[in-house]
């Protein structure tokens, strides 16, 4: 597990005042069909790189290329799969997620609130600044065995972890953003007279508000990498502890099984904040990510 | 839409005497500038760039303090925010979130404060937009928005707002010469329609003759008023026509005789 990436800032205010020079019509829903195939398009290369990917390893181990004893194969993953879907990988599975949404909940309103209060108690930023770094910077897997011993091997500990790095990126990106406002639209402010409640409701807090959701998406998916990594240090359920159980095994059809359940759980948990985004920002802000 | 022109009793609605401003850099931006805005005038101030022309209109505006001389608008001090007074800036300064029509309501929206601002808002925020040759556009983003369009948003924004008083920061300094043409004859046509009084910045000459009553040639930095010059062009106005007119083309070579003398190339 990396230390927090600072990359949660927008990218810069301009980038979204860039529009196109050609005036875009309103209500533009006119290219639907050729969007749809290309759209489809991407879902078949995609699914021919994964189909392809399995192939060459299968090949590969069938073909005495690779050892399947380290490597294992596709068909002993999916065979594995199958057969531990209902009663080991869906319990497993639910514990880690919920766990994940507890601590993505727990940061993301901790961290609007302490980025909010940041900005506005300059003083207290100046303060506390050190301080936050020094947290910041820690090495979370280090933590990890204080967490365990605070708060027991239940879903306390797990939430501890996955909290400690949620709640900063999203401190952080929410401060970036209202600290960045265009400056235009502050001088905007001052000449139409707008009171400090109206220039932080009307104008600052939109403003940071793609910047808030570039720190939640990225916090989402860091509250999972939280939790699994806890899990896998001590923990009664979920996918960490599953992965430690059978990597004790050598069982390496199992490990890369949950491997996969992981990655899949990691791509849906994005998709998912990036649909949330587009479906709250609605036309007015280009998502800052690309389009599933 | 109620304007209410005149609000003293005096002839001016703004006036400056002996302005003077010196940067915090030390540098002297303007060196005693005077002169006065009658209700309903259309006054442009035209200038060699760094003349400190937007300076002077900041003051006015209340977004800079005022350092020495005196200045008077509708017979009181500057002040930012006053709701008599509405600034129109060289960037659209257009909030992304909103669509067109929430953006040209959202001068009167804040001045509402707390209380809704009434439904016959949105109907002539509508009007304005179709106005500037923004009908159908309505429900679009800004970033869906040219350049130029954008701008327009703006100007229907600054229409909206019943202010009396309008400054005017080149707000069609970054367009290309077609567009800033189609805005001007925009800009004509609103200000036919209730004659507010204009304090305008331009350092195009062409645009300054125009648009005004009445024009303020600035001289290079530090600013003062170099010299003043009555447009007596007929209104309302048509720019196409213009660019026929002999008249025009005095004014031309009178203002350009003003002003390059005040350039050095």
């Amino acid at each position: 597990m990396s230390a927090v990436e600072p990359n949660t800032t927008r990218p810069a205010g301009s980038a979204r005042r860039a529009a196109p020079d050609a005036a875009g019509t309103p209500g533009s829903a006119q290219r639907g069909g050729s969007a749809l195939r290309e759209t489809l398009g991407l879902y078949v290369g995609r699914l021919l790189i994964f189909l392809g990917f399995g192939l060459v390893w299968w090949a590969a181990v069938k073909f005495k290329l690779l050892d399947k004893f380290f490597v294992s194969s596709p068909d002993a993953i999916a065979v594995f799969l199958f057969e531990s879907f209902v009663k080991e990988i869906i319990p497993n599975w639910h514990a880690t997620l919920l766990a994940t949404l507890i601590a993505f909940v727990l940061s993301g309103v901790a961290g609007v609130l302490a980025g909010l209060a940041l900005y506005e108690l300059p003083r207290v930023k100046r303060l506390l600044d050190p301080f936050l770094t020094a947290l910041n910077s820690m090495p979370r897997i280090a933590l990890a065995p204080i967490f365990i011993l605070w708060f027991g091997i239940e879903v306390a500990s797990k939430v501890a972890l996955a909290f400690s790095l949620g709640f900063f990126i999203v401190l952080l990106s929410t401060y970036a953003g209202i600290r960045n406002v265009d400056p235009i639209l502050m001088r905007l402010s001052r000449s139409l007279g707008c009171s400090p409640w109206q220039q932080f409701t009307k104008i600052m807090l939109p403003w940071a508000i793609p910047s808030v959701f570039a720190g939640l998406k990225l916090a989402l998916i860091y509250s999972f990498l939280g939790v699994v990594t806890s899990e896998m240090l001590a923990s009664k359920v979920g996918l960490g502890q599953l992965i430690m159980y059978y990597s004790g095994l050598l069982r390496m059809d199992a490990v890369m099984g949950i491997l996969f359940v992981m990655a899949v759980t990691a791509v849906l948990l994005t998709m998912l904040g990036d649909w949330i985004e587009a479906k709250l920002l609605g036309g007015w802000a280009d998502a800052p990510t690309a389009k599933h | 839409m109620t304007v209410s022109t005149a609000t003293t009793s005096s002839a001016t609605v703004i006036g400056v005497q002996h302005l003077s401003h010196r940067f915090a850099s030390g540098l002297l931006a303007v060196d005693g500038a005077s002169f006065d805005v009658a209700p309903g005038e259309f006054v442009v101030i035209v200038g060699p760039s760094g003349c400190g022309k937007t300076t002077i209109l900041n003051i006015i505006a209340g977004l800079e303090p005022k350092q020495d001389g005196s200045v008077t608008v509708g017979g009181g001090a500057p002040k930012a925010g006053r709701q008599d007074v509405a600034y129109m800036f060289a960037q659209d300064a257009l909030l992304p979130w909103r669509t067109v029509i929430d953006n040209v309501m959202f001068g009167v929206e804040v001045h509402a404060g707390r209380r809704e601002p009434p439904p016959k808002v949105r109907d002539e925020a509508r009007e304005l937009i179709a106005m500037v040759g923004l009908g159908g556009f309505e429900n679009a983003y800004p970033r869906q928005l040219s350049h130029g369009m954008r701008q327009r948003v703006a100007l229907a924004r600054t229409f909206l707002m019943p202010a009396p008083v309008l400054l005017m920061d080149e707000p069609f300094g970054a367009l290309d010469a077609h567009t800033k043409l189609m805005l001007e004859q925009g800009l004509l046509r609103l200000w036919e329609r209730d004659k507010r009084t204009v304090l305008f910045i331009t350092h195009d000459l062409a645009e300054a003759i125009v648009l005004a009553d009445k024009i303020l040639v600035c001289t290079a930095r530090p600013g003062s008023i170099k010299s003043e010059i009555r447009v007596e062009l007929p209104r309302p106005r048509e720019i196409n026509a213009l660019q026929d007119d002999p008249r025009y083309h005095e004014y031309y070579k009178r203002v350009w005789g003003d002003l390059s003398s005040e350039m050095v190339i």
